[in-house]
């Protein structure tokens, strides 16, 4: 092990001498005996097979162990004074959605600065700092639910850099990112070792980092360090390790020249090559093969075939035929519509034009029990397609208790899940979720198997398993599809690769013809994200020459690549901001003392029992949407309309059923007892509603939920705490419908299987919730890493708001005179 | 029992689900409604999963009645057509559920608080619906309408959130909260 004057730092940030970290819920601790220090202006580089503990030991410098994930700490952890401050630690996480708990990118980054006291007057000049420190040039009033992944995890790392952190952590920023989004990531990584900030980085595809990381640290399976060295020699040295530990896979090549690795039979990079020419070629991959024996039977054919999502379409006019026992790979970047194809494939989407056709038949002409009995899919998330309560039952599709079938077990061995049987299928660890989807998917035998990204979040080992039990599929004859990322996994495995850009197709063809045409690569982001980082060649000449001139110029295309994803993105952005800052009244009310007033005036117009009165709750807020909120009639109208048939039922219920005073004429009929009376109470008490209906739509559409939310916070004594977290959970919601849509697809799928029906409820609350809660932990710890824990949370006066929300002497006339009418209106 | 921000984040969440609920029951409702009148108190309990299930893992104190003022405010931004008098109905159901939350000291969440914490929240119903409207109607109506709701809240807003509770806590999911701790303490 290296001692620590062997490096060129003195100063330390933070010692930990024989730290153990277990979790509650465990009884093994996920780190054991660690030691470890980090000096002032380092960049360690943390790798090791999945559930190494290497994120565990990544938090506790954070200082989110214990804090704000529970678990036991052993040992000695001594930290420099200088980050015993909030927001000294940055925190970047995997996931570009759960990090954010605002909706604007001023307001995301300035919530570490509120969080610690900074001074409002100097807010917007740190905030456009941080931007342009982390690269990404955006409007502050922006929405960043718009943004690709790559911009999130730039906006989150300028979230991180806003506080001027003493140490950096980027824990898998990549993950769930395209090779193109991955390497913007990556070149700043590189100009924030040039700047000197202290940084740990975890990252599988660790490759071009290696010039950039000081120190690379090794942790293996028990949650030990194996070794710790300078990067690219450990590395070098330890190539053998990695690959047999799972943290690269075996068929990656090791980043450099490497005279040890070569001499061992499982590594053979040519070593004259870069590894991206390398495609290892086997006799049952032969292209030409598959195609003679199969040429006559098709898979898929479309004939230019669209698809939208409402009125945003997202795949134009595609034809495309993919042949019997093709292994075809769709690539492309984020959100260019390569899951929707594969969808589009299985018949779970729609197309709006063009034929398509599944094997010997039009795809309309398929029963939906049929369809999937010729075609296995798997989703992207391996918990939607859970049905059962437990693992065993999972695989023998139906409820076994603890008689576990041999087949079943048989499945279990074979895919590395012994001893699970009787788990829930959601406590798995990701890979043995993953492994666990794909041994239900090789219970029946299909003919052609459907993969969307399926080796997304898993480690070398679960990915490698995957991709053979694959290969084993093809050579059987089967036809195979997968989108993915992972242009190893294309190089390797793929026939043909379909490229889809923007909901076209920028090419069709073999990997080999793909990977000789760069132009193609760049345009679809899909620029090997193992080669040299670009774009800092400039200014970082000096640090290492073995890099060559070339790929300057590819960091000039690059940002050009930028602007021309931007540009759309700034227009439709800044319009939206110019619309919701509209010159009406209503903008400059205070949104809490706004709501009291129309809560109470809804309150109130329960006391409304008579016809002038019922009209005159309508007509307060009526005149409240006209005149301060400066809506049209005819809009309002189009606002109301969905709610007509309600209300026209509601008034038949009256109608039929009113209570009425002696002597009233009713004609009686069934049980009902229709009367004129009841009309006419019916009227009054749907006038009334309307008018409560119609506040809720002035609050819906003309107040700013983030400034109501501060408002709350600021005057209304709701704790931060309540409010943020509430902003957070809210931010989720769109989220949720996306995830709703694939859960019903895979339980089109799965059709009638699942058990009793009287379960079925929960079988897709399950997944559902557990997304939700997961989700939730994990925006929590990222609202606890930029700084918001304690009395921060407890009351707003022990922070500053970057929103300016006051109010004046207005409010109070606007608010009292709308609960003053409302009170005069229902007693006329 | 102090509240974690995970706490109010999941809270937000799980009332995000249950006002999406809602909102679809809010377009069923009319059509049973139209039929006879006190069948909709039977299925009122739809309306009260929030205040059972939020407190039932999460069990702090504010729980029900937050999380039923969330889930009505959601139902409500989704276009509900009862507009912001939804949240006197949230306010009303969160209460009820409260209570019987607090009569024990928020320490109990065995089946019959969860089934005495439903059923308020059917009475709670019951009472902002004789306000709105509901005293227009004859008073057998009225009456039926207060029994079915208690029933109704107490099987599907009590017994039916603990059922998905223990399902979540069985699978592990709910861990890090106070259900998922509560159940590791009593192994």
């Amino acid at each position: 092990m290296l001692k620590e004057n062997e490096l060129p730092f003195s100063e330390p940030m933070l010692r930990m001498e024989e730290v153990s970290i277990t979790y509650a819920e465990n009884e093994q601790p996920a780190i054991q005996h660690v030691s470890f220090s980090l000096a002032k202006g380092e960049a360690v580089l943390f790798l090791g097979p999945s559930g190494c503990g290497k994120s565990t030991l990544a938090m506790l410098c954070a200082r989110l162990i214990p804090r704000s994930v529970e678990a036991t700490v052993s040992g000695n952890v001594w930290y420099h004074p200088e980050m015993d401050a909030s927001g000294q630690v940055g925190y970047v996480f995997q996931d570009p959605d759960s990090q954010f708990c605002m909706l604007t990118v001023a307001d995301e980054v300035a919530f570490g600065l509120e969080n610690q006291s900074f001074p409002r007057s100097m807010m917007k000049e740190r905030i456009q700092e941080s931007l342009v420190s982390a690269g990404i040039l955006v409007p502050l009033a922006a929405n960043h639910a718009e943004f690709s992944g790559g911009m999130k995890q730039k906006l989150a790392i300028a979230s991180a850099l806003a506080l001027k952190p003493s140490l950096l952590i980027l824990d898998e920023p990549t993950a769930n990112l395209d090779p193109f989004s991955t390497k913007q990531v990556f070149e700043q990584i590189a100009r924030l070792h040039d700047a000197e900030q202290t940084m740990i980085v975890i990252e599988h595809k660790f490759d071009p980092l290696l010039p950039v990381m000081d120190r690379v640290v090794l942790f293996d399976r028990s949650g030990r360090i194996y070794r710790e060295g300078p990067a690219e020699v450990l590395i070098r040295e330890e190539w053998h390790w990695l690959v047999q530990e799972g943290v690269v896979a075996e068929w990656k090549s090791a980043p450099f020249v490497n005279p040890l690795a070569t001499s061992h039979p499982s590594l053979t990079p040519p070593a004259t090559s870069r590894p991206a020419a390398i495609r290892p070629l086997e006799e049952s991959h032969h292209p030409e093969r598959e195609a003679v024996t199969n040429s006559l039977e098709l898979a898929f054919q479309l004939e230019h075939t669209s698809v939208a999502f409402g009125k945003k379409q997202v795949i134009f006019d595609l034809s495309l035929v993919i042949q019997k026992g093709d292994f075809v790979a769709i690539v492309g970047p984020n959100g260019a519509g390569k899951s929707t194809l594969l969808q589009v494939l299985a018949g779970l989407k729609k197309p709006s034009s063009g034929a398509i056709h599944l094997l010997d038949r039009a795809m309309q002409e398929w029963k939906v029990r049929e369809r999937f009995s010729a075609i296995a899919y798997s989703f992207q998330n391996p918990e939607f397609q859970f049905v059962y309560e437990r693992v065993g039952d999972e695989l023998a599709n139906r409820l076994v208790g603890d008689q576990v079938p041999p087949h079943v077990e048989e499945l279990l061995r074979r895919f590395g899940l012994e001893g699970t049987a009787q788990q829930s299928p959601f406590s798995l660890s990701q890979g043995q979720k993953r492994r666990l989807s794909v041994a239900a998917m090789m219970r029946k035998s299909h003919e052609i198997y459907l993969f969307d990204e399926p080796t997304f979040g898993q480690d070398a080992n679960t990915q490698a398993g995957i991709m053979e039990r694959m290969r084993e599929l093809h050579d059987a004859g089967k036809t195979i599809v997968m989108t993915t990322h992972d242009m190893d996994l294309v190089k390797r495995y793929a026939q043909h690769v379909i490229v889809v850009v923007n909901g076209r197709i920028a090419f069709l063809g073999t990997p080999e013809s793909l990977f000789s045409r760069p132009d193609i690569l760049q345009h679809a982001h899909l620029m090997d994200d193992t080669s040299e980082i670009s774009g800092m060649g400039a200014d970082r000449a000096g640090v290492d020459s073995t890099r060559n001139n070339g790929v300057e110029n590819d960091g000039a295309d690059n940002d050009g690549v930028v602007a021309d994803g931007m540009a759309p993105l700034t227009l439709t952005a800044l319009e939206e901001v110019q619309q919701k800052k509209s010159h009406a009244p209503i903008r400059k009310l205070h949104p809490g003392w706004l709501f009291l007033a129309m809560f109470v005036a809804a309150i109130v117009s329960l006391f409304a029992h008579t016809m002038p009165e019922a009209f005159a709750e309508m007509a307060l807020p009526l005149l409240v949407m006209m005149g301060l909120g400066w809506m049209s009639p005819w809009r309002i109208v189009k606002l109301l309309s969905p709610f007509l048939i309600f209300y026209v039922l509601y008034l038949w219920t009256y109608v039929a059923n009113a209570a009425v005073p002696p002597g009233t004429t009713t004609f009686n009929f069934l049980w009902y007892h229709i009367s004129f009376f009841g009309l006419i109470q019916g009227l009054i008490l749907s006038i009334r509603m309307l008018g409560s209906v119609l506040f809720g739509i002035l609050f819906v559409t003309q107040i700013d939920f983030t400034d109501f939310m501060v408002a709350l916070t600021k005057d209304f004594y709701v704790p931060p705490k309540f409010a943020y977290g509430t902003m957070a959970g809210l931010r989720v919601v769109p989220l949720f419908s996306s995830e709703w849509t694939k859960l019903k697809q895979a339980r089109q799928i799965r059709g009638k299987e699942g058990g009793s029906a009287w379960l079925k409820p929960i079988t897709y609350a399950l997944p559902l919730l557990s997304q939700g809660i997961r989700m939730s932990e994990r925006v929590a710890i990222a609202m606890e890493a930029r700084g918001f824990y304690g009395k921060v949370t407890e009351s707003a006066k022990y922070r500053t708001f970057y929103r300016q929300i006051k109010a004046h002497w207005w409010d109070m006339v606007v608010s009292i005179g709308i609960v003053a009418l409302a009170i005069v209106g229902a007693f006329l | 029992m102090k509240w974690k921000l995970r706490d109010v984040v999941v809270m937000v969440i799980l009332a995000v689900v249950c006002g999406g609920i809602y909102r679809l029951w809010d377009v069923l409702y009319p059509l049973i409604n139209t039929t006879w009148v006190p069948s909709q108190g039977i299925l009122n309990g739809f309306w009260f999963i929030a205040s059972g299930l939020v407190p039932y893992i999460i069990r702090r104190p504010g729980a029900a009645l937050i999380a039923e003022m969330v889930a009505a405010m959601i139902e409500q931004a989704l276009g509900s057509q009862f507009g912001l008098q939804n949240l006197v109905w949230g306010l009303s159901q969160g209460i009820g559920a409260e209570v019987a939350y607090a009569i024990f000291a928020w320490r109990n969440y065995s089946l019959p608080v969860m089934l005495l914490s439903g059923g308020l929240s059917g009475i709670g119903a019951s009472i902002t619906w004789y306000l709105q409207g509901g005293s227009a109607y004859t008073h057998s109506i009225i009456l039926l309408y207060f029994v079915f709701s208690f029933v109704s809240g107490a099987v599907i807003g009590g017994w039916i959130p603990k059922l998905i509770g223990d399902a979540l806590n069985r699978a592990g999911i709910v861990r890090n909260f106070e259900l998922g701790r509560a159940a590791r303490v009593q192994k």
